[in-house]
Formats: structure tokens, sequence, C-alpha cells
């Protein structure tokens, strides 16, 4: 199926997302070429468990650029998930060189954590709503921790700011009559386009989905590629999907395989 | 959402366990609060009912208890007794305004659940009780009788009635009756001294002497002459304060260690709860971490949601503990004979902010290492755990 028609459904609401929020999702103005969102050099990252040597992955080196649609596929245990937990600020490399939207990973302090909830979107397999909080407030999340474009608690006119556009982007998953339901009372695809939604909240650079479609049936697994998609054609957000399922490869813009650690091809 | 409103709904995500600590806690501040508001009004009473009675010293026989009262109402005897010859000394002391001699004794009445205690006075109780506010007259004549207001209302008698004794097969005429003097004068009949003596087969013997100084600043000299008499012992009114905070000390450590245990357990209580929280969460804390979350935010709600914890319970225990502070006023008082009349519990501002510390205090230690486990949690192993 092309891309533009997979795309078609969604795009008219997608290409709204900026309105009203405090700047574009598109990680820079400038050409994607120059700008490249995400740099590995050597990009190593060695577990222990227990006596065992675990090397994730072994000295990679990748380009990802602002705008791109990027899929990072490979079968379990090629080292998608840590390449996107390096990639998103959650985890350091043991060796090489990371750089995420011109920050240098390795010299990692105390800004980290605000770089991630103002420049990073996290989608996961296994949606990880909180079970206490209703959609709009599990959306809301984010922005709990900080304005997302600074530090510091928001002002009353900033929460509420927020929860206007946090109902939006659920009005824009299609969720918009299940704001006030919590996960219990939403099915897979509902919890993942809260997950989506949770992840935009703070208008992110970068879109970093991990198998995002794994524990859904085949219809929801597209209803939410396809809005992974029309947010990077119609808004310029980069987006990471890592996935192991072969049939969505011919979808993103670029794939890169994860063999044992190792780029196969990029 | 507030930070606030996302710390009350994780408190609130287990029920049970969250109003099973709340219960250990209320419970805990409610019995501090009580205690230490009761050991405040006690003190405070006491004093006020001692400074009150403008008695200024007291002679006694030598290894007499202090509150002989207290223990003729329990049916005992009192071993010892001054000589009427003492009370020739004392007065003859220059500095003494009124010396007031008084013979106690009681009559047991099983069947009625209660001992009559007979106080055997003279005219110089009437002017060193002057606050006594007496209806009818004195008693001039050895069967004549005054009662005191509580008397009264037990006997349902009043002046005019006969009182009489059986065991004595004696008659009493009541001539007058006290009006509430809301302290244990209340409970006493009073008769001449003398027919108490005798009533008693007693002649010529004492059990106190009270006594009133010109000036209260001559309580050393007048206790150094004092001490000379033989067979006699003096007390200071601020002496018997200090006795009878010491006797109530005994009963206040034990009463203070009890809630030296019951702060650590509401506060092991809080740990776990906030603990085991924290261990179910884990998941939780890693989502939020991966979604912006620094350390310090979730050190913080932790930290929160300890502190909601205990303020809830605090502010519970606080409700409960002045709802049934008459309750238990009445109950210790019952059980304490040297309760003075009045309020005995004092809800003052110290005992609100020693609650409201203790409260800060449980939260700051139960919540310190749950807080730091939860914010030590690292983002990946977080998502990870089950």
């Amino acid at each position: 199926m092309d891309r533009d028609q997979e795309t078609k459904g969604s795009r008219d609401r997608v290409s709204d997302l900026s309105l009203g929020t405090r700047e574009p999702l598109r990680c820079s103005t400038g050409a994607a070429e120059a700008n490249p969102a995400v740099v590995a050099r050597g990009l190593t990252r060695v577990y222990r468990r227990g006596a065992e040597t675990i090397r994730a992955l072994k000295g990679i080196d990748l380009d990802i650029q602002c705008g791109e649609f990027v899929g990072v596929v490979g079968h379990s245990g090629a080292g998608k998930t840590t390449f996107l937990n390096l990639a998103g600020l959650m985890d350091r490399p043991t060796e090489g060189r990371l750089t995420v939207l011109g920050h240098d990973v390795g010299k990692r302090g105390a800004g980290f954590d605000a770089l991630r909830r103002k420049n990073i979107g996290f989608v996961f397999q296994e949606f990880y709503l909180m079970p206490t909080l209703t959609a709009v407030e599990n959306v809301l999340l984010p922005t709990m921790w900080g304005r997302g474009n600074g530090e510091g608690r928001m002002s009353n006119v900033e929460l509420k700011g927020s929860k206007h556009r946090a109902e939006e982007l659920l009005n824009l998953v299609g969720l918009g009559q299940r704001m006030t339901h919590k996960p219990s009372e939403l099915s897979g695809g509902e919890m993942q386009r809260v997950a989506v939604a949770r992840a935009l909240v703070n208008s992110p650079r970068l879109l970093l989905a991990d198998e995002p479609t794994g524990n859904l049936d085949t219809l929801t697994r597209d209803g939410i590629f396809n809005l992974l998609l029309a947010l990077n054609r119609d808004s310029g957000l980069t987006v990471i999907v890592a996935t192991h399922d072969l049939s969505l490869e011919s979808r993103f813009t670029r794939v890169i395989r994860l063999e044992d650690g190792e780029v196969k091809n990029g | 959402m507030s930070f606030m409103k996302f710390a009350l709904k994780n408190l609130f995500a287990h029920k049970t366990r969250t109003i099973l600590t709340l219960g250990s806690m209320v419970v805990a501040v409610a019995v501090l609060f009580t205690l230490v508001s009761f050991n405040r009004g006690y003190e405070k009473a006491l004093k006020t009912q001692l400074q009150g009675m403008g008695i200024h010293m007291m002679v006694v026989p030598v290894g007499c208890p202090y509150e002989a009262a207290s223990l003729i109402l329990k049916g005992g005897k009192i071993p010892n007794h001054l000589p009427m010859s003492v009370l020739d000394d004392v007065r003859k002391i220059p500095e003494i305004d009124i010396a007031a001699p008084s013979f106690m004794s009681g009559i047991v009445r099983p069947e009625e659940g209660r001992t009559d205690i007979y106080v055997g006075i003279d005219s110089a109780t009437l002017r060193l009780k002057n606050w006594w506010k007496l209806e009818g007259s004195f008693p001039q004549n050895p069967d004549e009788v005054v009662i005191g207001d509580n008397v009264s209302l037990i006997e349902l008698s009043g002046i005019g009635d006969q009182i009489y004794l059986p065991e004595k097969d004696a008659t009493f005429n009541i001539v007058g009756k006290l009006g509430p003097t809301g302290t244990e004068d209340d409970g006493f009949f009073y008769i001449p001294i003398e027919t108490a003596q005798r009533l008693f087969d007693q002649p010529d013997k004492l059990t106190a002497i009270s006594i009133r100084l010109k000036n209260p600043d001559d309580a050393p000299v007048v206790t150094a002459r004092l001490a000379t008499v033989k067979g006699a012992e003096v007390i200071t009114m601020g002496e018997l304060l200090g006795t009878m905070m010491t006797l109530m000390g005994a009963a206040k450590s034990l009463l203070l260690s009890i809630v030296m245990i019951i702060i650590v357990i509401s506060a092991l209580g809080v740990l776990n709860t906030v603990l085991m929280s924290v261990f179910e969460r884990t998941r939780e804390i890693g989502v939020m971490r991966a979604t912006g979350a620094a350390q310090s935010h979730i050190f913080g709600l932790v930290w929160l949601e300890t502190l909601l914890l205990s303020l809830l319970g605090g502010a519970g225990g606080l409700v409960l503990a002045i709802a049934g502070s008459r309750v238990i006023e009445n109950v210790v008082k019952r059980f304490l004979p040297l309760a003075p009349k009045g309020s005995v519990v004092a809800l003052e501002p110290g005992s609100f902010l020693l609650v409201l510390g203790f409260v800060v205090g449980i939260a700051v230690v139960a919540g310190f290492y749950p807080a730091l486990r939860a914010a030590r949690a690292k983002p990946i192993e977080a998502l990870r755990s089950e």
C-alpha cells in the first residue's frame, strides 16, 4: 500500500498537531541532511548479567536525520531496544560516541532528564500506562515533571494549557470519548493510542517507539502504525520505530537492520 | 494534573492497606495527644488546686501518707497520729496566722461500695478555708454535722435532716451544707474535732494541722522551727506538689514507654506501606523516569505520599483525641485518686505542635528510605521489572 494513501485518513488531523503548541514538532527547521537527529560512532553497550557478559551493541555507526521515519528491525536480541534506550537517554553507552539532537550522550549529566522530557517521546510495546490515572491524566504525566520548555512547576494557566493539549491529542488519536477512562477500561489499541498521545504531549523533536504494535492485532497495528506515519509525514516529527515485524519494513523511509548487535545495512 | 493529586491517587490505589496504616496512625496520634494533654492538664489543675487552698504547709505525723483521704477511701487506717499538744506548740509560733487541726477517719460501707469520711475540725478550718460557702451554721454541739456538696447529693439529705451511724450508734443533725468547692472537700462529713476523736476512739489525736502563714516567705523559718517538734513532719505545698508529681512520674514513664512503642510501630507501619508501594510500582517509576521525571521528582513524590499519609493520620488522630478527651478524662479520674476536680485534659497549642512534630517526624523518617530507593531506580531496569 502506498504511504500517501495510508496516511490520508490521519493527515488532516495530524497536520493540526502543531496548532496551539509551543513549537513545531520537527527537530530542526533546516535541511534534514544538515541536521542529524541521532549520530552513533562505534556505539557499544555491554551488560553484565551475573558472570555472563552480553554485548548488546558492538560498535555500530549510524546517522538518522531529522524528519526521517526510520525502522530499526531485527530479531529479538539484535540490540533494537538497547539502541532505542540509548537514543532515548535512558541508558549510557559503554563505549563509542552517541549524539542525540546535538547533545553528546557520553557527557551525560544532570540536564538529561530535562532533555528527555522536552525533546523525546517514548512509546513502549507494553504501553506502560499508569493504572490509577485516566487516559487524559496519563497523557498529562510528562507535563507534571516540568514545563517542557524549561524547568520548574507549571502555573495554573500552563496547567490548563497542558490539559487542553492532552485533550486535543486524545481527540487526534480518536479517543475523544474515552478521556476519563482508566487503562483497565481500554482495549490494547486504545491504550497504545493513549501512549502515543502521552509521548507527544511535550511536543518532542524525536519520537522513539519500541515494538509499538507488538501486542496488537493486525487491524489495530495498522491504525497505530498509520498514526506514527502521519505524524512524520505531516508534522515532520523524526520517528524511530524498533520492530521485528518484517511486514512493516516497506513502510519506513529507511530501515536499519540490526543483527547480533551490529548494523547489517543502513 | 498536580503533583498532589497524583500522590493522593497513588496513595489510595491500595485502599485497604492505606486505610489500615491510617488507622494505626490515628490511634498513635490520638494516644500521644491525649497523654500530652492529660499530663499538662493534670499538672496545671493540681497546681491551681493546691495554690487555691491558701494552705502554705501541713504538719503531719512522721511516716503518715500525705493523702490521708485516699488511704481511708481504700479502707485503710492511718498508722500514726499527732498528739493534741503539737497544736499548742504550733500555735505558739508567731509567724503562723492560722493553724487548723483535723482528725480524719472513715466508715466503710461495702454494701454501698463507698467509704464515708468523717473529718473532725474546729472553727479555725472555717477561717482557713475562707472560700467555703457554708449554708446553715458551723457545728457547735457534739451531735451536729456539716455535709459536703456531694454528700448531700448521695445521701439525699439537707439541713434539718438526721444521719444515723449504726456502726457507732450515733445520730447527727445536719446543721450546715457546703456549696460545691470542686475539691475533695465535697465528699466529707464535718463534725466537731472532739466528737470525731471520741467517735473513732482516738482521744487527743490529730491527723494533720493545716497552716497558713502571715507571710508565705516565712516558710523556711517556720519549717525549721516545726522540725524540732517530736513526731511531727512538715510538708510545704511545694513539696506536696512535687511529691504528687513524682508519684505520677512512675505512671507517666510507663505511659510514655507505651507511646514510644506506638510511635515505633506506626513509623514501621508507614515505612512498610510506602516501601511496599514503591516495590509494587517499580515499573511505574521506570515509566515516570522515561517520561522525563528526574530522580528528585520521584524522591519528592514518594516523600509527599508519606507526608500525606502521616498528616491524614495525624488529623484523624487529633479529631479522635479531642472527641474522646472527655471520656478519657472520666476514666482517668476514676482510677486516679489524686486527680483534682475540674478538667485534667488541657488542649493546648503546644500539644498540637508536639503532635505535628511527631507526624512530620514519622513522615521524614519512614519516607526517606522508600523515597531514596525509588529515586535510585534506573529507568531501564525499572521498566524491565515484573
